[in-house]
This record gives structure tokens, C-alpha cells and sequence, in this order.
């Protein structure tokens, strides 16, 4: 059976025709939309490299990966063309806990490995010699097979958090230590009766401040950010992109003057349903307290009243989220210097 | 018409005014904007039809007008007028220089005023902006053209800061019922602006 890799820039290529299939089969996240793509390469500093993997014409996988440039960055890449020298991170924005690689179900772990040894060939001759090489995050480690072998780095990072939920609301609050319980009760009693807060819950995104939302979660996002974090901040026309999907929920706290306080996002999966990004005000500028708790509270009432099982809420703040019934799924991050990659 | 030379060299234009060159250096912030300004990368790429923007849109996105090397959020009240002619005006703390005309200063709206004061050495400035003409004896408003570019589009009259890095504005929306049009004053040969 033969392969082929297709990269594509979703700054300048048409969408494929069988990408939408391809999607609503394997029930990806919204991040995987090809819009959503488009806008999350135009507005970063690193493009998007879309690998399509193919077997005998028929898409079997898919890889999506930013191309960044070490070092300070001060302009973005020329449209059509990728930094150099550049390092392919296959991490995809939005995306926390989760690989960034997807693969039709009947591919079994020595399969994906074929492909995305595939991909990483395709990959670094399509970029040149100034592709230093490839960098695998959030992998699982039932995926480290996957992506490891002779000349790659397996580092272990924080891990995914991720909580069986029971079919009530109430089982799930019982669940919890009796103390974080009668918090997680005082506390949503107190803010609905609270009047200088306004929590709202818009369907689809509608009448959200994107560029206020996207300042927050910045601000926020630089207070806990990693050293050598390549990543972009999230740029106002991807996150009302994001905000506008009609799986994506979206919880805001506001104070009477209509300051936006926080917001936490969750994906509304079929299988896995995810906590997205959460950022709230610092409390010396005027935010309010345990916020986190009552918008995660809020949103696993929501999945449970779905139907759904499983909650992701993603990397950060694991202790937090133990005491929330939340287990922490372990992760690696995989390297794969340019020399490693046959 | 005579501008400060200091200010045109950091413009890359000559001390007399030249149309192609003040394009020119136009095009040049514009490029420049959309390699390494978050807000013109995805609204030029994303909605390419859209090109100008509003006050209030540059209000509201300023922290994205700020380049990804860093720059300052508030524009300082710098001096973006230096034309000097027969009414010899310098405005602008950063130099600390006299203003020697005592001017009149008017608000943006009102460049397309008919009622507006318009004798000579009056400033028209913006909040956002900062200083983008004067009346001069000819009794137009002139452009200080090695700083200020603007062009007539369909919304209106577009302005653009030639020298500042940040906040960067480009295209810039003068308020107005869009009728303003740019043309060349036939006594000083630069820039003015025509109700």
C-alpha cells in the first residue's frame, strides 16, 4: 500500500476536498476546522503545517504542527513561506493534553508509526535544511511507541487531568472531599445571589468582547507561561473564531460596570468533552476569588446534564484538580533532532 | 513650505515634497505593519476588503497595534506637526521647543467643518492621532507629510503615521461624511486637505 504525505499552509492552500469527511468520522475537536487552522496561521508567528497522510488515496491521518523560529521573534513569517531556521512543534493551538495527531482507528500503534515516520521525512524535505528537526507534545505515554526510538528524547512533562464523571451533578459533588464540597455549594449560592456579578453563558459566542476576552487570557497566560514557550498568544480573530463554534460553551464574569472578571471555555465533545482556556483578572486589579471553581462546577453540571462520561480540563493546576475528582493522565514531550529522523 | 529635515530623513523623504516618496514611504509602514503588527496581519489576511479602520476600532485593539518586538501602548503627545512656513509652528513637549504662532487648535471632526475656524497657524488634532495639520496662509489644512500620509478611499479620509512605531496606526479614519478629498496646494506644493 502506497503513502503519501500532503503538507499544506492553510494560509494560502484551498481546503481538501475529504478533509471535512475526515473530521466528522473521527469527531475531532473544533481546533482541527480548516478555517480555524487558516486563522490560527495567519495570526501566529508560527504557521501551521497541515500534513495529510494518505494510504492508497484514501486519508488515513492527519498531523498538524506550527513551524517556529528559535530565538526572539519580531515580525511574522513572509505569507506562503515558513521561518528559517525553524523547529516543527506538533502542538496545535487550543490544544492542551492532547497530541496533535489524529489516525483513522483501524491504524494500530506499529501503523501510526510507519506514518508518522512518513510525515517527518515529507516533513524535513519539504523545509529544507534549516528544519532543525521535530518536536512531539503532550503525548500520551500508551503513544510514546509511537514517536520514540534510537536518537529521541523522551521527556516526561505536567500531565493531562481527566475525570470519570457519575450521572448527576449531585453524585459528582458527593464524590468530592467534604470541605471542597460545601465550598463548591457556598460558593455558587453566593454568586448567584451575588448583584455585582454577572455570570453569563451566551450561546455561541454571541455578544462576547473578543478583544477584551483575548487581552485577559494574554495577561493571564504571561503570568504562568513556561520559559522558551514558543507559542503565540491567542490572537483576537482566532479566539471569536473559536468563540462562535457552536461546540464551544463559554462562561463570563463580569462586574457591574461590564469589566469582564474571567471566562473559562469548554469544548463540547462527543466523547471527551474539554476544559478550554480559563483566564481570570489578578485579584490586586480587581478580580475575584475561586472563580476557577464555580466555572468548572458550572461546566460539569452542563456535561453531565449531556450525557457525557469524561471530562478533560487540561495541564495546569493538577493538585487543584485532584481535589475535583479530576487523575492526572501522565504525558511526555518527544524531540527528534533532524539527524534522528529516518 | 519647508518641514523639519530631521523628521524627513528618519521618513526617508527629501525636504521638498514628492508625491512618489510619500507613497512610497507609505507602502514602506504598511508592509512593515503587516509582517509585525498583530492587529493589520489578521485583518489584512483574513479580510482583505476591510482595509481601513475606524477610531474606535484602533481604541479598542490598541494592545494588538503594538508590534511583536514590544513598543508603547499610549501615544505620547509627541510632536507630529512641524511644518513650518510663514506661520512657524513646532508642536510637542519631546522637543521642547516654542510654539511661535500662538495657535488655534480644533478637533478632528471639524477639519470638514465649513464653520471652522480656519486662519492661519490653527492645528487640527486627534485624540488618537495627535497633530495632523495646519492651516496655512493659503487657507488649507496642510499635512506635515514627512510624518502624516493620508488617502482618500471610500469611507473617507485614511490616515496613516508615517514615524510611529507604536501604536502603530495605519489607515485611520478621519471623522467626516467622506466628501474631504487630498490634493496639492498650488502655493506651497505639498499635501492639504480639502472639505
Amino acid at each position: 500500500m502506497s503513502i503519501s504525505i500532503q503538507l499544506l499552509d492553510p494560509r494560502m492552500d484551498p481546503e481538501p476536498p475529504d478533509w471535512v469527511n475526515f473530521q466528522q468520522r473521527q469527531q475531532l475537536y473544533p481546533m482541527w476546522s480548516y478555517d480555524l487552522l487558516r486563522i490560527a496561521s495567519w495570526s501566529s508567528w508560527a504557521p501551521v503545517l497541515l500534513g495529510l497522510i494518505r494510504r492508497s488515496g484514501h486519508l488515513v491521518g492527519a498531523v498538524a504542527a506550527m513551524c517556529w523560529r528559535p530565538g526572539r521573534r519580531r515580525a511574522f513569517a513572509p505569507p506562503g513561506r515558513f521561518p528559517t531556521p525553524c523547529v516543527i512543534d506538533v502542538w496545535l493551538v487550543g490544544s492542551s493534553g492532547r497530541p496533535s495527531w489524529v489516525f483513522r482507528d483501524d491504524i494500530d500503534v506499529t501503523g501510526q508509526r510507519e506514518l508518522l515516520r512518513a510525515f517527518e521525512r515529507a516533513a524535513l524535505s519539504h523545509l529544507g535544511v534549516g528544519c532543525l528537526g521535530v518536536v512531539y507534545r503532550d503525548v500520551p505515554i500508551t503513544s510514546v511507541p509511537v514517536v520514540s526510538g534510537r536518537g529521541r528524547v523522551v521527556k516526561p512533562v505536567r500531565g493531562n487531568a481527566v475525570a470519570a464523571l457519575p450521572s448527576s451533578l449531585e453524585d459528582w459533588l458527593n464524590s468530592l472531599r467534604r470541605t471542597r464540597r460545601q465550598g463548591l455549594r457556598k460558593q455558587a449560592t453566593s454568586l448567584d445571589a451575588d448583584p455585582h456579578i454577572v455570570i453569563e453563558n451566551p450561546a455561541g459566542g454571541a455578544g462576547l468582547d473578543g478583544p477584551a476576552l483575548a487581552q485577559l487570557l494574554k495577561r493571564h497566560n504571561e503570568n504562568y507561561a513556561e520559559r522558551m514557550d514558543p507559542r503565540s498568544p491567542v490572537s483576537v480573530a482566532y479566539l471569536e473564531a473559536f468563540l462562535r463554534r457552536p461546540e464551544v460553551r463559554t462562561i463570563t464574569y463580569r462586574d457591574r460596570n461590564s469589566r469582564l472578571l474571567a471566562f473559562c471555555t469548554l469544548i463540547d465533545h462527543a466523547q471527551t468533552p474539554a476544559l478550554g482556556w480559563w483566564a481570570k483578572l489578578d485579584l490586586d486589579q480587581g478580580g475575584r476569588p475561586h472563580l476557577y471553581f464555580d466555572a468548572l462546577m458550572r461546566h460539569v453540571g452542563y456535561v453531565i446534564s449531556q450525557g457525557r462520561r469524561e471530562l478533560s480540563a487540561g495541564r495546569g493546576l493538577l493538585d487543584v484538580k485532584a481535589t475535583l475528582g479530576f487523575a492526572e493522565v501522565p504525558l511526555c514531550s518527544v524531540a527528534v533532532p533532524r539527524c534522528a529522523a529516518k | 513650505m519647508i518641514v523639519d529635515a530631521a523628521a524627513a530623513a528618519r521618513a526617508r523623504m527629501p525636504i521638498r515634497y514628492s508625491a512618489p516618496r510619500w507613497v512610497r514611504a507609505y507602502r514602506r509602514v504598511a508592509r512593515d505593519s503587516f509582517r509585525t503588527v498583530p492587529f493589520y496581519r489578521e485583518r489584512w489576511a483574513l479580510a482583505p476588503a476591510s482595509r481601513v479602520i475606524t477610531r474606535d476600532e484602533a481604541q479598542r485593539r490598541r494592545a494588538d497595534l503594538i508590534p511583536l518586538g514590544g513598543g508603547a501602548e499610549e501615544t505620547d503627545d509627541r510632536p507630529s506637526l512641524r511644518v513650518i512656513g510663514r506661520f512657524a509652528v513646532a508642536v510637542g513637549v519631546a522637543h521642547r521647543r516654542t510654539v511661535r504662532t500662538a495657535a488655534l487648535v480644533v478637533a478632528a471632526e471639524q477639519f470638514a467643518d465649513p464653520d471652522a475656524p480656519l486662519s492661519p497657524g490653527t492645528l487640527l488634532r486627534d485624540p488618537l492621532l495627535g497633530y495632523l495639520g495646519v492651516v496655512g496662509d493659503c487657507g488649507f489644512w496642510h499635512l506635515p507629510w514627512s510624518e502624516v500620509y493620508a488617502r482618500r478611499t471610500e469611507r473617507g479620509i485614511a490616515v496613516t503615521l508615517l514615524q510611529q512605531k507604536s501604536p502603530r496606526l495605519v489607515d485611520v479614519l478621519l471623522p467626516g461624511d467622506g466628501a474631504a478629498n487630498i490634493s496639492v496646494c498650488v502655493r506651497h506644493g505639498c499635501p492639504v486637505l480639502t472639505a
